[in-house]
């Protein structure tokens, strides 16, 4: 009976918990891999959006990846990531906006490349992060391995993505833990309460007499003082979000 | 000595109660209602008619009764049917075994053993069965089963013996307070506590402050069901007894008194502290406390004990018989424990899961 209860609980809550970040990131929300030069097989394509999109409700942190021609994109790849990224919408976590975006654009033998981050919850994203995913997607990139390296990307990011928060998973965790012990405390304290009655009485407050009280001497004496200053925690000026167009917090272009 | 007093209608010679609800004395067979204090009367008239009979001590020869517990036991003759009434040393009024008749033992409540008050019943057997549906109504960790299945053992109407006591105290107590006060600047938050030692002194009255008589009855179960209100009290009479069990004490004033002290201190101490606003911490750090006038009474309150049983346990429950508080602590069906903990469990997760939720959305986390 309580194996039962336990399970149908997480279940319940596990569900409610997942399916939160899922409905939100996937209702309407822009694609996540367009490839406008068919660089990538039907399979492929759906292999890696498929991944694409656990790993970023998983992280709930938006991981796009856009294969569009150089001619499209022009000399400015890091500057069409931006814009690609701002203009479709992309953006998941606590302020809406963060995400990580991939833009591959083949140029006759080299291949540029751009990634550009944005959001609270790409703090992560330093330069040793960085470098990190570089090692991790840029030698598919250079084998033209392109469903590899997208992967690899998507994978990393994701891996990186969770460095800076805590996942969902360990959220539902913590709360059931919480509730738990709430519940403990107050609700079933109270009920467990409702079946006793019987209680001695520690006090006679019922039996003084009206009127009784009689104060003879009141004297409050002050003794000393002590002051303790702690410092204020240093405020970093993160932005806050906001209901303004967002801006990159950071990435990286290159060639291969 | 121990005699047995019934009273008997003067109109058809019945047995005749206290009612509870006329609060005078009534014949159940002719209706006839009468006046305690007639009945007073009648009680004189009753004890001139009657030679005081000897108390009846009675140990069958070559019992096998230690001397000890026939010595706690009195056997008594029911002046209605002449059957034998077997009862403790304790028992001040009781039921006829074989005829019912409510019968008083007076030697258990006179002279020093007189009680100075009693509170008559002001509630039925009725009013004390109701009392107990309502008592499991609403109780969602109570046995499902509990209601339908519980069988009610007993119920009987019990006068109890307690100590009652008054005194005036005389209180000197220092307490031990801080305030504190909380500023910042831009780079510091300050806290600064003042520290003050408190003293107060003066005087404070009790009245009434009781005590269980009967080792019998549970303290705490007695407690439970306080207070009574003494201003209902009335002078001890034998025919108030009469249709209720009564108990004698079998515990002095002088061994209640500890209690009654505990009590007192408690809510002197409770009393002071009430007069020490304005601070954020106030902790007593020496108490003083002196009694003066302190006297106890003797006086029998009105209980209802309900004994019930289910699964083969029993269970109490008592009732104050002045002002209708139930007491009686249930047994837990522990699967609904389980249930209700899961449930609760589900329902604060999601609130802190969405709390946690609202708290990065505005960035705190």
């Amino acid at each position: 009976m309580k194996k039962r209860l336990f399970t149908l609980l997480l279940a319940v809550l596990l569900c409610a918990a997942l399916a939160l970040p899922v409905f939100a990131a996937d209702e309407g929300h822009p694609l996540r891999l367009v490839d406008e030069i068919g660089l990538l097989s039907p399979q492929e394509n759906a292999r890696i959006l498929t991944r694409l999109n656990t790993l970023s409700n998983e992280n709930d942190f938006d991981i796009v990846i856009v294969l569009m021609s150089a001619d499209e994109v022009g000399s400015d790849t890091k500057g069409y990531a931006d814009w690609y990224y701002e203009s479709h919408g992309y953006g998941m976590g606590s302020d809406g906006e963060s995400g990580i975006l991939l833009l591959i654009a083949p140029d006759g033998n080299r291949v540029n490349y751009a990634y550009t981050t944005y959001g609270k919850d790409s703090r992560p994203f330093d330069d040793d992060a960085l470098d990190r995913l570089d090692d991790a997607f840029l030698p598919d990139l250079r084998e033209r391995d392109y469903a590899a390296s997208c992967l690899a990307f998507a994978e990393k990011s994701a891996e990186i993505a969770q460095e800076g928060g805590i996942p969902v998973v360990t959220w539902i965790i913590l709360s059931l833990i919480v509730g738990m012990l709430l519940s403990f405390l107050i609700p079933m304290s109270v009920l467990k309460g409702q079946l006793k009655s019987v209680r001695a009485q520690c006090a006679a407050s019922s039996y003084v007499r009206d009127g009784s009280m009689q104060l003879r001497q009141e004297r409050d004496i002050f003794l000393y003082r002590n002051v303790t200053r702690t410092e204020r925690p240093k405020n970093n000026g993160s932005s806050g979000g906001g209901s303004g167009s967002s801006h990159s917090t950071g990435g990286r272009s290159g060639s291969v | 000595m121990s005699t047995i007093l019934e009273y008997k209608c003067p109109c058809c010679g019945g047995k005749i109660e206290f009612d509870s609800g006329l609060q005078q004395m009534k014949c159940p067979y002719c209706d006839t209602a009468f006046d305690v204090e007639t009945l007073k009367s009648y009680d004189d008239v009753l004890k001139e008619e009657q030679p005081q009979e000897e108390l009846q001590w009675q140990t069958a020869a070559g019992s096998e009764w230690a001397q000890e517990e026939t010595a706690q036991m009195g056997v008594y003759t029911c002046q209605s049917c002449g059957g034998e009434i077997v009862a403790d040393a304790n028992t001040a009024a009781t039921h006829c075994p074989f005829c019912g008749n409510p019968v008083v033992l007076t030697g258990r409540v006179s002279g020093d053993l007189k009680p100075d008050l009693v509170i008559p019943f002001k509630l039925d057997k009725n009013a004390a069965k109701e009392a107990l549906k309502r008592h499991t109504k609403g109780k969602r960790l109570l046995p499902k089963l509990f209601q339908s299945e519980n069988h009610l053992d007993e119920i009987k109407g019990v006068y109890v013996p307690f100590w009652l006591f008054d005194a005036d105290v005389d209180a000197s107590i220092r307490y031990h307070a801080t305030r504190t006060r909380v500023w910042s600047d831009s780079r510091y938050d300050y806290t600064e506590t003042s520290h003050f030692s408190l003293l107060r002194a003066g005087s404070i009255g009790f009245d009434g402050v009781p005590v269980d008589g009967s080792s019998k009855m549970a303290d705490d179960l007695m407690e439970s069901i306080e207070p009574f209100d003494l201003h209902e009290a009335v002078d001890f009479q034998t025919a108030y007894l009469s249709g209720y069990l009564a108990d004698r004490y079998d515990v002095t004033a002088e061994q209640s008194v500890e209690r009654a002290n505990a009590r007192i201190r408690q809510s002197t101490e409770e009393a002071f502290a009430g007069t020490t606003e304005g601070y954020t911490s106030v902790i007593p750090e020496s108490s003083n406390l002196h009694l003066s006038n302190g006297k106890a009474k003797y006086a029998l309150y009105p209980v209802w004990l309900l004994t019930t049983s289910w699964q083969g346990k029993q269970y109490l429950f008592a009732m104050n018989g002045q002002t209708g508080k139930f007491v009686g602590d249930l047994p837990m069906d522990k699967a609904a424990y389980w249930r209700w903990w899961a449930i609760w469990t589900a329902i604060l997760g999601a609130a802190c899961f969405a709390v946690l939720c609202l708290l990065r959305l505005v960035g705190l986390i």
